[in-house]
């Protein structure tokens, strides 16, 4: 399915999503629509909930209040259907979670041959290319622990694109990273955009916010502050909450 | 007979040969048991998750001794009930009596092993099978299990070691293993070096069954981060 990517539905539409854990509110009343094809980068300061609302948004956490709809699957309250999003919707996590017992290549072609029964051969097919698109495809023999941690951050980008994705979540993609292995991510990240990928960002890499960015998403307090295009966040903001957050973000 | 063997060596032996026996199948029954008692440690429901801690509380609260006990002679008080569902021949044997109670006694250790061998991969790896899709039979399979297997080793060998080491309480119900061998050849002699060669024979088992088990570890653990 590659819908999402050339239509016109939004590629991810969350109305009036709120989350609790207890009595402490996370996420308060959060509606955004982003549409196919296009980037969002979602910033703010730590605890401001943009870890949650993107794994609200994939289904891993649930909401107390409000509808998600991403990919065109409409996210059951209880994300009773969560795994029915997988191969339309990508994810990357913090700490990669690549399988430490499987190959580079068998962590690529697990999902596509239980959840899809490709065969092994169309599987790897698939895979192979998208070893190629993260280059890394000269260590799919290796198995993580054999791999740096850019390395595997990129095999666990090239493990979601194996599913056919049309949208992508990162959920702070390099913050686990040492700063040298950063940029090669984001290098991939940036080559994912190129193709038109629809993807939701957290991330705290400011330059490579106002790079990849079609709207800049600003949370603090587990509310939306502000969407806005990257050059009026960075530069023209009305906002005295956003201002304080670019000048302590971009110091130096 | 060898100059240097005492000439109670072939009943040790024999002994010996028993002990293992005991390890061996109560070792592969209480895996057999602590499968499905992992399982239920790990469902969803609370009331199966109860029934299952209860049972760890029981055979990991009380002495093992007592659980013998329990089984062989508290069988007799159903001696009736048995021999009319044609069970007591077997609950009459204390072979059967012993490797019953060591099956089910570590099982409860075992499916312990496993919780929390299962509990420690489980962080982070069944989030992103979710997010691929992976149905939660798989998760466990293709997952879950393979990465617990390898944290398991370890102390699964600890646990292998203390069997070794707890089936001497067979000998308590006339079963002749290591122990119980032992005790016959001091009953009949009064002598004591029967129970110094029992216990060399004990330390040379748990000295091999450890080693082998570190190799094993080893090769187990290559492809997983931070092993040593």
């Amino acid at each position: 399915m590659d819908f999402g990517r050339h239509t016109n539905t939004p590629a991810i539409d969350v109305a009036g999503v709120s989350k609790r854990f207890g009595l402490h509110p996370v996420l308060t009343a959060i509606t955004l629509q982003m549409p196919a094809g296009k980037r969002f980068v979602v910033c703010g300061p730590s605890g401001s909930g943009k870890s949650t609302l993107v794994r609200c948004i994939v289904g891993l956490e649930r909401r107390s209040e409000g509808s998600i709809r991403v990919a065109g699957h409409d996210l059951d309250p209880d994300c009773a259907n969560a795994r029915q999003l997988a191969g339309d919707v990508g994810m990357v996590f913090q700490q990669f979670n690549l399988f430490p017992h499987l190959t580079v290549m068998e962590n690529l072609i697990l999902a596509p041959r239980r959840v899809k029964k490709m065969t092994r051969a169309a599987a790897e097919e698939i895979a192979m290319a998208q070893l190629r698109k993260v280059r890394v495809d000269q260590l799919k023999d290796k198995y993580p622990s054999q791999l740096s941690g850019g390395q595997q951050q990129r095999v666990a980008i090239a493990r979601a694109l194996t599913m056919q994705p049309a949208v992508m979540l990162f959920d702070e993609p390099t913050s686990a990273l040492d700063p040298e292995l950063v940029n090669e991510v984001l290098d991939v990240m940036l080559g994912l955009a190129d193709e038109g990928m629809s993807m939701m960002i957290v991330t705290h890499e400011m330059r490579f916010a106002r790079q990849i960015a079609d709207q800049i998403v600003f949370m603090d307090m587990g509310e939306i502050v502000d969407v806005t295009p990257p050059d009026c966040f960075f530069n023209a903001s009305q906002n005295s909450r956003v201002r304080s957050f670019v000048e302590a973000t971009t110091r130096g | 007979m060898n100059l240097f063997l005492p000439d109670f060596a072939p009943q040790l032996l024999a002994g010996f040969a028993v002990t293992l026996q005991i390890v061996a199948m109560s070792a592969l029954l209480g895996f057999l048991v602590a499968i499905p008692l992992t399982m239920a440690l790990l469902s969803g429901r609370a009331s199966i998750r109860l029934i299952a801690s209860s049972y760890l509380l029981f055979f990991r609260g009380t002495p093992l001794l007592a659980q013998l006990f329990l089984v062989y002679y508290g069988s007799g008080q159903f001696r009736a009930a048995l021999e009319d569902v044609g069970l007591w021949w077997l609950f009459a044997d204390p072979f059967f009596c012993t490797i019953l109670t060591f099956s089910l006694n570590t099982a409860a250790y075992q499916a312990q092993i496993y919780r929390g061998a299962i509990n420690l991969v489980a962080r982070g790896q069944t989030e992103v099978a979710q997010t691929l899709g992976l149905s939660r039979y798989n998760t466990f399979v293709d997952i879950l299990i393979p990465q617990a297997m390898v944290v398991a080793v370890r102390p699964l060998g600890n646990e292998l070691v203390l069997l070794v080491k707890a089936s001497a309480v067979a000998s308590i119900v006339a079963v002749y293993d290591l122990m119980g061998s032992a005790r016959l050849v001091y009953a009949r002699s009064f002598e004591l070096s029967p129970y110094l060669w029992a216990g060399l024979i004990y330390i040379c088992c748990v000295e091999v069954l450890r080693l082998s088990w570190n190799v094993l570890d080893r090769r187990f653990r290559r492809h997983l981060p931070n092993s040593h």
